[in-house]
Order: C-alpha cells, then sequence, then structure tokens
C-alpha cells in the first residue's frame, strides 16, 4: 500500500483544482496571492458588536474637518443607506451639514424628526454616551429650528419652537437668548425665555446690540445711549463655542486657530465701532451735534463702518461750524467712494459748503466739478450696463482677478470645495448692487447651479465606468457558469471526495492493524518484496539444500527491517493522519468557494438589478442635468431683471443728484449775478447790461 | 436733507447688523426669500436629488466593485496625537503593498479631533491573511519616528473591517499601533 504516494497524488490534484476555481472578485486590484495558505491565528476575540453608529459618524467627521461639507454629507448620506437609520447624534450632524450646503428644507424635516429620535431612543433604553447628551442635542435642534423659521420670516412657528425650550445650558444661552430677541422683535421678550440652568453670560455683545436696536426703535434714546455706552467701552472676549455650535451658528470657519483668533479680535472691535456709529446717529437724530462730533472724531479709520462715519462725522462738522474738517471729510468720502449713494450726497454737501464758505466763484467751481462727476458716473452707469446686457454667462462677467486665481488654485488642488462659491465681481456697480441679499442669493443659487452641473458630470463619467463593469461582470458570470458547467461533466470533485474516502479508509485499517509495513518509504518497501522473494525461494528450495545459513541470515535481514519499520510506526502514522487531515482542510477550502461560485452563478437577479438601477442613474443624470439647465435660465432671467432695476434707480438717483446739482448751481450763479449787479451798478452804472449776459452764458453752457 | 439722513441711518443699521450677528436670521431677507422663493426651493430640490444620485451610484458601484463576501476596508483613526503626530503610513498585506498614504496637516488635525479616514477598500479570497501597517511621524520631541503593526486575519464571506488605531500611551508617554477588526 503506497498510501504516501496516494496522499501526494491527491493533494496536487486538490491543489489544481483549487487554483482553477475562479475567483469570486470582482475587483481588478485584489490580492490572488497565497490564499491558499492554511494557517491558524490563535488570537482569541472578545465579540462585542462595533458601534458602527459611531464608526461611520467618525467617517463623516474626517471631511468635515477638512471643511468638505458636501462630502460630510455624502458620507452621512451613505451612512444612513449601509445602516438603514441614523442615531440621534449623527441625525443632528446630517442637519448641520444639510444647512451649511443650503438644503434649508431637508435640513428642516430632519430636525422635525430629531425630536421623535430622542424620544424612541430613549424608549428603546439606549443608555451610550451619545443618549447622555439627548438633552443638548435636543436644545440645539430646537435653536436650529427657531433659526430655520425666522430666516424665512416665519416668528410665529419660531415662537412655538423656542417655547419648547424649557431650559437652556449656559453654553447656549446667548444663541437662544438673541433668537428670542428676534423672534418677539421688538417687544421684550425677556420675561419669555427660559432661565439658563447655570451661570450664563448674558453680556454678550449682540444680545446688548440688539437690545439698544430696539430701545432706538420704540424711541427710548437715554436708554439706548446707556446701553451703547457700555457696549462701546466693554472689551469683548471671543466666546467659547463647541463643536455643534460651530457646525449650526458659525458661517465662517478658519483655517487655523491663529485666523479665528484674529478674526475674533476684528468682531470685538467691529461691535464698539457698530456701537460707537449708532450713538453717533442717536446724537444726530436729537440734534446734539456736538456730542456726536465728539463720538466720531475718535471713530477708528480702518472699520467696517468707516463709510457711515465719516459722512456722519462730515455732517456733525458742518453743524458744529467745523467747516474745514467737514470739508475735507466730505472731499475724502466722494473720493473714496465715488460709487456709494452716500458720497454722492457728500458731493452735493461740499459744493453747498464752498460756495457758503468760500467764494461764489469757487462754489461755481466745485459745482462743476461735481457736476462733470456725476455725468461721469451716469457714463460709468450706461457702460456697464451695456456689458451686462451683452454677457452672456452672467457668472463670467467681471469676474474678481482675486476669486480667478483662488479658482485655478482650486482646480490645480482637486479640492473640492464644501460650501458654495461666492460670486465676487469687479465691477464696483454689481458689487453695489449685491448689498441685496435677494440678488446675492440669486447669485449664489446660479453658482450652486454650476456646481451641480460639474458634480452631475462627474457622476455621468461614473455612470459609464459602471457601465463598463457590468459588462465585465457580465462576461465573468458567463464564464464562471461554464466553467461550473464543465466541471461538473467531468464529476472531477466527486472523484476526488471517493478518492480521499478511499485513502482514509485504508489509513484506518492500516493503523488498526498496526502493521510496521504499511507506511514503508520505496527503499524498505523493496527490502521487503526481496525479502519475501528470497522467503519463497528458500521454500521451493526445501530439504533439497542445507539452507539454514540463508534462513538465519534472511531471519536477521528481516528483524532488523521490522525493528527499523516498528520504530519508525508512530512517527509515520502521525504524518500520514497529518496530512489527512490537511486533506480535509484542503477539501473544505475547495467546498466553501464551490459553494460560493454557486452563489455568484446564481445571483443573476442582483447584476439585473444593479443594470436596472444603472439604467435609471443614467436617465436621472440626464433629467437633472435639464432641469438644472432650465433652472440656470430662469435664475439668468431674474438676475438680469434685478440688475436692470438697480441700473435704472441708480440712473435715477444720479439723475436726482445732476438736477439738484445744476439747481445749485444755478443758484449760486444767480445769487453771482445779482452780486455783480449790484457791483457793477456801484461801479459802472454803463456796464448793467452786461452781467445777465454773462450769466445766461454760462448757464446755457450747462 | 435730515429725512434722507434718517434714511440713510435706516441703511447703515440694517446693514451693520447684518454683519454684527453673521447670521441668517434677519427680517431684510425676509424679502428676499419671498420673492425668489420658487427658484431657491427647485434648486434645493435638485440638490438633493444630485446627493441622492451620488448616494446610489456610490452604492452600486461599491456593489459592483467590491461585494461584500470579498470586501475588506481598512480604516486609519488617531488617538489625540500627543505623542505621535501622524506623517505617513504604508500597508501591507501578505508582504504586499496595498496602501500607502500621505498626510497634510489639515487631514491629521482631522483624524485628531476624532474624524475616521477610510484608507483602502478591496477584495480578498477567503482565507487567511497578515497585515503589516508602518506609520511614521514626529514624537512629542519633534523627532522622526515609525510606530508598526502587524496583524493576522481570516477573510469569511462577510465584509472585513480592519481600523489601525494609534493610540496614545499615557504611562509610556508613547503611541502605538492597536489594530481592531469591527464586528458587524
Amino acid at each position: 500500500m503506497r498510501i504516501k504516494e496516494n496522499f501526494t497524488v491527491l493533494v496536487t490534484l486538490l491543489l489544481l483544482l483549487l487554483s482553477s476555481q475562479v475567483t469570486p472578485a470582482y475587483s481588478q486590484n485584489d490580492l490572488n496571492d497565497e490564499s491558499e495558505k492554511i494557517g491558524q491565528s490563535d488570537e482569541s476575540k472578545v465579540v462585542i458588536k462595533t458601534d458602527l453608529q459611531d464608526k461611520h459618524y467618525r467617517q463623516a467627521l474626517y471631511f468635515y474637518f477638512q471643511d468638505d461639507q458636501s462630502q460630510a454629507l455624502s458620507q452621512v448620506e451613505q451612512s444612513k443607506a449601509k445602516l438603514t437609520t441614523l442615531d440621534s447624534r449623527s441625525a443632528l450632524f446630517e442637519a448641520g451639514l444639510q444647512l451649511s450646503v443650503g438644503l434649508l428644507q431637508q435640513a428642516k424635516t430632519t430636525l422635525v424628526n430629531f425630536d421623535s429620535l430622542l424620544t424612541t431612543e430613549k424608549q428603546s433604553g439606549k443608555r451610550s454616551e451619545q443618549s447622555a447628551k439627548a438633552g443638548e442635542l435636543r436644545l440645539i435642534a430646537l435653536l436650529s429650528l427657531s433659526n430655520q423659521y425666522l430666516s424665512h420670516g416665519d416668528t410665529s412657528q419660531a415662537r412655538d419652537t423656542l417655547a419648547r425650550i424649557e431650559s437652556v445650558s449656559s453654553t447656549y444661552y446667548q444663541e437662544y437668548h438673541v433668537l428670542n430677541q428676534l423672534a418677539y422683535w421688538p417687544d421684550n421678550s425677556s420675561v419669555l425665555i427660559a432661565k439658563p440652568a447655570a451661570q450664563a453670560n448674558a453680556s454678550s455683545p449682540y444680545i446688548q446690540l440688539n437690545e439698544a436696536l430696539r430701545l432706538i426703535e420704540l424711541s427710548e434714546y437715554d436708554l439706548a445711549i446707556t446701553a451703547l455706552t457700555t457696549i462701546k467701552i466693554t472689551t469683548w472676549h471671543q466666546e467659547q463655542d463647541n463643536f455643534w455650535k460651530r457646525l449650526f451658528l458659525d458661517e465662517a470657519s478658519f483655517s487655523s486657530r491663529s485666523d479665528e483668533k484674529e478674526m475674533a479680535v476684528l468682531q470685538g472691535q467691529a461691535i464698539q465701532d457698530y456701537a460707537q456709529l449708532l450713538l453717533a446717529q442717536i446724537y444726530i437724530s436729537q440734534e446734539r451735534y456736538d456730542l456726536a462730533f465728539s463720538e466720531l472724531k475718535v471713530f477708528p479709520e480702518q472699520s467696517p463702518y468707516a463709510e457711515s462715519a465719516l459722512f456722519l462725522f462730515a455732517f456733525a462738522s458742518q453743524q458744529v461750524d467745523q467747516y474745514e474738517i467737514a470739508f475735507n471729510l466730505l472731499n475724502l468720502l466722494y473720493k473714496k467712494y465715488p460709487y456709494s449713494q452716500l458720497s454722492w450726497q457728500s458731493t452735493e454737501l461740499m459744493a453747498q459748503q464752498v460756495s457758503e464758505q468760500l467764494s461764489l466763484a469757487q462754489g461755481v467751481s466745485a459745482y462743476q466739478t461735481v457736476e462733470s462727476f456725476f455725468l461721469q458716473r451716469q457714463q460709468d452707469l450706461a457702460q456697464f450696463s451695456t456689458a451686462f446686457d451683452y454677457s452672456s454667462n452672467l457668472l463670467d462677467f467681471s469676474p474678481s482677478k482675486q476669486l480667478s486665481s483662488e479658482h485655478q488654485l482650486t482646480q490645480q488642488s482637486h479640492h473640492t470645495p464644501g460650501q458654495t462659491r461666492d460670486y465676487l465681481p469687479q465691477s464696483v456697480w454689481l458689487q453695489q448692487a449685491l448689498y441685496d441679499a435677494e440678488l446675492a442669493s440669486l447669485y449664489q443659487g446660479l453658482s450652486s447651479i454650476d456646481e451641480q452641473t460639474e458634480q452631475l458630470q462627474a457622476l455621468s463619467d461614473k455612470t459609464v465606468w459602471l457601465a463598463e463593469i457590468i459588462t465585465l461582470n457580465q462576461q465573468r458570470k458567463k464564464n464562471i457558469i461554464a466553467a461550473q458547467e464543465t466541471r461538473a461533466k467531468q464529476d472531477v470533485f466527486a472523484q476526488l471526495k471517493d478518492e480521499r474516502d478511499r485513502l482514509a479508509e485504508l489509513l484506518g485499517q492500516q493503523l488498526a492493524n498496526k502493521q510496521g509495513s504499511a507506511f514503508a518509504n520505496a527503499e524498505e518497501s523493496q527490502w521487503l518484496d526481496r525479502i519475501a522473494s528470497s522467503n519463497n525461494a528458500l521454500t521451493n528450495i526445501g530439504d533439497k539444500k542445507n539452507t539454514e545459513e540463508y534462513k538465519q541470515r534472511l531471519g536477521r535481514v528481516k528483524g532488523v527491517l521490522s525493528w527499523q519499520l516498528a520504530e519508525q510506526y508512530p512517527q509515520r502514522a502521525w504524518q500520514h493522519k497529518k496530512q489527512l487531515q490537511q486533506l480535509d482542510h484542503a477539501i473544505a477550502g475547495v467546498i466553501t468557494q464551490q459553494q460560493q461560485v454557486v452563489k455568484i452563478s446564481n445571483t443573476q437577479d442582483s447584476l439585473e438589478l444593479s443594470i436596472k438601477k444603472h439604467d435609471q442613474s443614467v436617465q436621472q443624470v440626464k433629467l437633472l442635468l435639464t432641469q438644472l439647465s432650465q433652472l440656470r435660465e430662469q435664475l439668468s432671467v431674474k438676475i438680469r431683471e434685478k440688475v436692470r432695476l438697480y441700473i435704472d434707480e441708480q440712473g435715477a438717483v444720479l439723475a436726482e443728484h445732476l438736477l439738484s446739482t445744476r439747481q445749485g448751481m444755478a443758484k449760486v450763479l444767480e445769487r453771482m449775478a445779482r452780486e455783480d449787479k449790484r457791483l457793477s451798478n456801484k461801479l459802472a452804472p454803463s456796464a448793467k447790461l452786461a452781467v445777465p449776459e454773462k450769466v445766461s452764458a454760462i448757464a446755457g453752457a450747462h | 436733507m435730515y429725512m434722507k439722513l434718517c434714511n440713510v441711518f435706516k441703511i447703515i443699521i440694517t446693514m451693520a447688523f447684518s454683519l454684527a450677528f453673521s447670521s441668517n436670521v434677519f427680517a431684510e431677507e425676509k424679502q428676499a426669500v419671498g420673492s425668489s422663493s420658487d427658484l431657491a426651493q427647485q434648486l434645493e430640490q435638485l440638490k438633493s436629488q444630485v446627493l441622492q444620485l451620488n448616494r446610489e451610484l456610490f452604492i452600486l458601484e461599491e456593489d459592483l466593485l467590491f461585494p461584500a463576501s470579498t470586501q475588506v476596508a481598512l480604516f486609519v483613526s488617531v488617538d489625540t496625537g500627543q505623542f505621535f503626530a501622524i506623517d505617513s503610513v504604508e500597508v501591507k498585506i501578505n508582504d504586499k503593498d496595498v496602501a500607502g498614504f500621505l498626510y497634510t496637516k489639515r487631514q491629521r488635525e482631522a483624524l485628531e479631533q476624532g474624524g475616521i479616514q477610510k484608507l483602502y477598500l478591496g477584495n480578498l479570497k477567503i482565507g487567511q491573511y497578515q497585515l503589516t501597517a508602518i506609520f511614521t511621524g514626529v514624537d512629542s520631541e519633534g523627532r522622526m519616528v515609525k510606530r508598526a503593526a502587524e496583524y493576522q486575519f481570516e477573510k469569511d464571506d462577510e465584509a472585513l473591517m480592519i481600523e489601525l488605531k494609534v493610540v496614545d500611551n499615557t504611562k509610556t508617554y508613547r503611541s502605538q499601533v492597536v489594530v481592531e477588526e469591527w464586528v458587524l
């Protein structure tokens, strides 16, 4: 019995069979090597189910912390599809991301569902770390929802939502207070709001500013002045914020902490500047020009409110007879901000001041300068109007250089921006027009459409790639089925199994008989054969010859060989048992793979489903591209309407200013004529007709 | 002139108010939403549909390219990065390079703040494998250091997720790589 040889042949056959199995993986980058290696991992595993909700949430966080909100949202959406549902924390995160990418309606729906999700989690007895924070999450959801209602002007819904808040932690108290102020504006909401759970800082600059604005609106100026004075002299520190606050309530995100600190300092200064500006405004409305003058005298030059402060300061200076300061300020204002309406007013004020404070001739000259300034603006406006009308793609019209270079950098680094790029035009007219929130929002919509179109193009490319993969899979499946059928016909696997069973039986018998010769190697077998043939030969000779010595010698050889075989027996028996085990293991592997192949062969439905899904996606891409293109057209029409309206308004304002400048100039000329007439009557009565002629000549020129 | 001035003040107040609050909750935006709400709503719907389509195509792609029976995914996470600022990672399965990544500052910070990065998604046949992960980075004293981990795993016909966690050890003031196989 050559058990060992038989085993070797069988293992080789099995390995051949294994390698002929079709790889069940579909990918091109799978690892095909060494899978047949058999090993054992001794590591013991404690079976505790992984918190997949947490793992998926953190995968989205990875993108969020890189400021890639849209990718983070995609990740959350994918997680939702894989996990079927999201836990409260992920749902809240989803809502925050939806808000940041402009999906307000979806965010609102998510937040409305959030409350019920929390209740469900509570009922199901989930006591995870997340649900311990359920109260905080609920508060954030309600605050965000109120914010949404307020942004849509639905104050009653906002009030109802805020009323559902029973207690507020100190961290969120400021947001809560501000939202209350806005929901009940201009009524005093302080009696309606919940008290903070702990010591909360109610002296937030925004709360104070809102309160001061409310007092101004109610004409309670003394109280407003006190409040604004406090804001003005207080040094505002950066508010401590946490992750959720940043996600929902902050628009800006900063690349570094130093940027964040710098911005906090600037914001603190801007709050103080704004309070100062409001104070000056109250003083001017109360005709307390000296106070307004001293307030604005120390107004910082580098402030976001510099233009308004400059104008107010010039006006107050005029009222307190500081004409030189007023003149310089007005002059500065119109040169620095030539396209602003405040500057247009200041030019008229300046010409008026010159004609009143200096000579009439200088007044006429100032009016002429102002007139040419307005004519120049009108010309600019007309040029802008024509260029704008001729622009085919509104986002390509007068793009800012900074934006273009940033865009190029973005393209180079293949960075996917999280939020919609803002359109920043180079044209000052358009920059000013974009102060209109509706127009800005329309432009943002346009940018957003372009981004969505880009994304859809990428998805369209993906559908092409997926079509190729589907074709390859179909081909593979065919090959698998064909190979399977061939193997089934040849019945190789069944033959191998039979052979294994036969060998196992044989081994069992040999082990039971405990015959040392059963596991003899080739040389030993040869020796055994020779001994047997020698024995036969001796038996045949019988008594014919004296063979006693031969028999003894043969007995000795046989004894030695038997002793050797007996010595080797346990080791060889163990080797054969081990080989049988290995064979069984290999057979088990083959069975699993065969089952896998059968599974793949029977998954025709899933591939057909994939094909169906793919076809639907292709149709969907086409449909969405068409819809986006139509929407872009509609938005462009709307933007053109709005910009036309803006141009007309600016044209009308300029015309009004031009007219009033000419009227002012005519008045000065009239005064000049009267003066000249009076003077000429005094000095030379014969020349009395000359002055009116001069006046009409100057007036005719305009 | 005074009336004009008052109007200007109103504009200033409205603008400044918006700037100061940096939020979307102001009255002047009510008008904007009201007049272009239809278009905004349409755009929002389209955005939502694009997002949904993106999700569906992603799942389809994963189903086709990485079916659960062969799928193996590797993830990287960082504890706090106190003793090890991650710079790069290389992963081998059965001595074959399967993934490598060089981290930017932003990506490193995203990991240190709790993010998990999906490093690799591929296919493996059923069987035993050995995974080797080598992380390079900078320790708390600014020296370039390497941290490595080896892990034996068995791929069956279910999707396999393995997380490579760079964990700070406060006792040894060193970080170490811990391998966690997700139990699905």
